[in-house]
């Protein structure tokens, strides 16, 4: 409930109103979460063609929420995404040619993610900006030159075949159908785990970081540490996805990781909207969608996909997420400017009880409180130019 | 020992095209401070420019014209049109011109289809010399190449060092509010720089062809050579391009002869620990970045 300054002026207007729009808010969004839930789940665990395309998007959606965590939250957007997804999936597959089950190369896989960012890690923070997209699509580079060039180790362009999938107890994941139940409650957990680290003190000194990363390291925090943990979990998040990604596809070959696949990754948080939750998980539907559907009916799906990527560069720089909220803050200032009509009395009516939410405005102007860094800090977007605001 | 020579002479005339791409992605990083990621893409595009008018013309120096000539064009149409609309944000130019990659790659697959091509050099330059060394017979090609990216990078020095261009655009380098503030139209300076950036990319990915061959992918190794030759050498140093070009060509020469598993990924490595502990990279003066 962060309050737009247009927002909280509309909702100091008139008291009917604010009850109603708060409510209609509460109410909209666990039911649309849940209905795309409910929408996902049925199409991926339907059987259909339509099945591997959302168990795609679930699992490049784990990978962005992980680049989102350090790119939206932290202000370092990074180019070297897919080269971590690709070492989960080869840490997998080469595990596995060397004679390893495969929990056990699950576990190496990990071990090796976790390894190789606590290394590259230590380079990596120390520079932010430009330099950081530099230095990570290096990293990914590296990763991609030995997936390609390391023939012995790799298979070259062959790729390694995975042929062994887990299981626990009754639940064999080499059964595609078990394997897409499983990729959506890792992908439960992992957009869980985003909320719960969004909101913590650890999230919110990130997005300090990103804002004024001086004042932050006079006020105490270890930046360095901070960045180095963001960089960890972004790093795991791609490694986790490319763990399901090769048990789905079952073969991971260099263009998993390839340049492009860096960029793709960039595209889905960019285009669904830097430092928001669900923007990198709209953001890997879309992508996917244009990679597996628009390509059936337009060839050139690629020129339109990076048409439409510029595009939202220019015009919506926070991406899908910030076209709703830029809707809905318009939704609200016309449903307070009518006053409260039939739309919104009909609103009122689905939104019964309004609950407690809408506390009444008491004490000073929120606008007037001196924001206190740490805890309110304002969201910087790192899209909107040099200097101006 | 003779293979020795052999590599170095290749490692040479790739230090030449790689120096001819990065020279003009230094210049346009270090006067605009635009990080453009189409680079590679334009470099490829100019070499398929050039084969569709050498097959119309059959003429190579043609190809190379309009090749040149034609991504000049595309670098005025992204300066004038594309970044402006990018409210300044280095990050927003970064994404913008990722998202140019996309297009530049499909359309060239949309248009010349995803086999390699290839351009043959006309006359005496298709032919091999015999080397007074052990021997060595060496394509003239290359000689060509090499000979080319020299005379190049001597003009370009010229006009850097000599003219009164030169010195507005190694001013803007430096201080770019001061070049703006002493009555230069930075406007044009930037438009300038841009086209002579993309232009040079052009000529490269034309000349380039017989070293690199005019395939998709092509693109991404260009543009990643070229980032590492710019860090390392300096982002915005003319003098910096030269030897980092040199540096990147030689490592991937003797790395893809020598070691050749890990040839791609060690090229990297100068470039990380550069970032780290000289961020202005071997010859930059200052920390461009």
């Amino acid at each position: 409930m962060s309050g737009a300054p247009g927002r909280l002026r509309a909702a100091a207007s008139s008291a009917p109103a604010r009850r109603v729009l708060a409510g209609a808010d509460m109410a909209a969004w666990p039911v649309l979460s849940l209905a795309a839930l409910a929408v996902g789940a049925y199409f991926l665990l339907s059987g259909t063609y339509l099945s591997t395309i959302f168990e795609d998007v679930l699992i490049y959606a784990i990978a962005a929420m992980g680049l989102d965590f350090l790119g939206g939250y932290g202000g370092l957007v990074s180019l070297g995404q897919a080269g971590f997804l690709g070492l989960g999936a080869y840490g997998v597959g080469i595990a596995e040619v060397h004679g390893f089950g495969p929990w056990a190369a699950v576990g190496i896989a990990i071990g090796v993610v976790i390894g190789f960012a606590a290394v590259t890690g230590v380079v990596a923070v120390r520079v932010s900006g430009i330099t950081y997209v530099i230095i990570t699509l290096a990293i990914g580079q590296i990763l991609w030159g030995l997936s390609y060039q390391w023939t012995s180790l790799t298979g070259g362009d062959n790729g390694i075949p995975v042929t062994t999938a887990p299981s626990l107890g009754p639940l064999h994941l080499s059964d595609q159908q078990t394997l897409r139940a499983a990729t959506l409650v890792v992908f439960l957990v992992a957009f869980g785990l985003l909320m719960l680290m969004v909101r913590s003190p650890f999230g919110l000194s990130l997005r300090g970081m990103k804002s004024n990363e001086r004042r932050l390291r006079a006020l105490g925090y270890q930046t360095a540490i901070q960045r180095y943990l963001g960089y960890l979990v972004a790093s795991v998040f791609a490694g986790i996805a490319g763990i399901l990604y090769v048990f789905a596809n079952l073969l991971v070959s260099p263009s998993t990781l390839e340049f492009s696949q860096d960029g793709y990754l960039v595209l889905m948080v960019i285009l669904g909207g830097l430092a928001s939750i669900w923007g990198p998980v709209l953001g890997a539907v879309v992508i996917v969608l244009f990679q597996q559907e628009v390509s059936i009916y337009l060839s050139r799906w690629q020129t339109l996909m990076g048409a439409v990527f510029i595009a939202a560069v220019i015009f919506t720089p926070d991406g899908i997420a910030g076209l709703v909220k830029a809707a809905r803050g318009a939704l609200h200032r016309a449903a307070t400017a009518a006053g409260p009509g039939p739309a919104a009395l009909a609103a009122d009516l689905g939104a019964s009880p309004p609950g407690p939410a809408p506390a009444p405005q008491t004490g000073p102007d929120p606008d007037l409180i001196p924001r206190r860094a740490g805890t309110d800090i304002p969201n910087e977007r790192p899209l909107r130019g040099r200097g101006a605001p | 020992m003779t293979e020795f020579i052999v590599q170095t002479i290749n490692g040479l005339t790739l230090a030449g095209v790689i120096f001819l791409v990065s020279s003009g992605f230094t210049l346009i990083f270090g006067v605009m401070r635009v990080t453009s990621l189409a680079h590679g893409a334009i470099f490829l595009l100019g070499g398929y420019v050039a084969y569709s008018v050498i097959q119309h013309l059959h003429n190579f120096f043609w190809g190379l014209a309009a090749g040149t000539v034609a991504m000049g064009a595309l670098g005025l149409l992204v300066e004038r049109g594309l970044l402006p609309l990018l409210r300044r944000s280095e990050m927003a130019e970064l994404l913008a011109t990722l998202g140019l990659v996309y297009v530049i790659d499909d359309v060239s697959l949309a248009i010349w289809g995803g086999n390699p091509l290839n351009i043959t050099l006309p006359g005496v330059l298709n032919d091999s010399t015999t080397l007074p060394y052990r021997g060595i017979v060496y394509p003239n090609e290359r000689f060509f190449i090499l000979g080319v990216s020299v005379a190049v990078a001597v003009a370009l020095y010229l006009l850097l060092r000599r003219t009164r261009v030169g010195a507005i655009i190694r001013a803007g380098v430096d201080d770019r509010d001061m070049v703006s503030a002493l009555g230069i139209n930075v406007r044009v300076v930037f438009s300038a720089v841009f086209v002579l950036g993309a232009a040079l990319a052009g000529f490269a990915g034309v000349l380039g062809v017989p070293i690199v061959g005019l395939a998709t992918g092509n693109d991404t190794t260009i543009l990643l050579l070229a980032l590492a030759v710019v860090v390392i050498g300096g982002l915005g140093s003319y003098e910096g391009a030269i030897l980092g070009s040199i540096i990147i060509a030689l490592a991937d020469t003797y790395g893809t002869a020598y070691f050749p598993a890990v040839s791609y990924s060690v090229l990297f490595i100068p470039l990380v620990v550069i970032l780290l502990v000289r961020p202005q990279g071997l010859l930059g003066r200052r920390a461009a970045i």
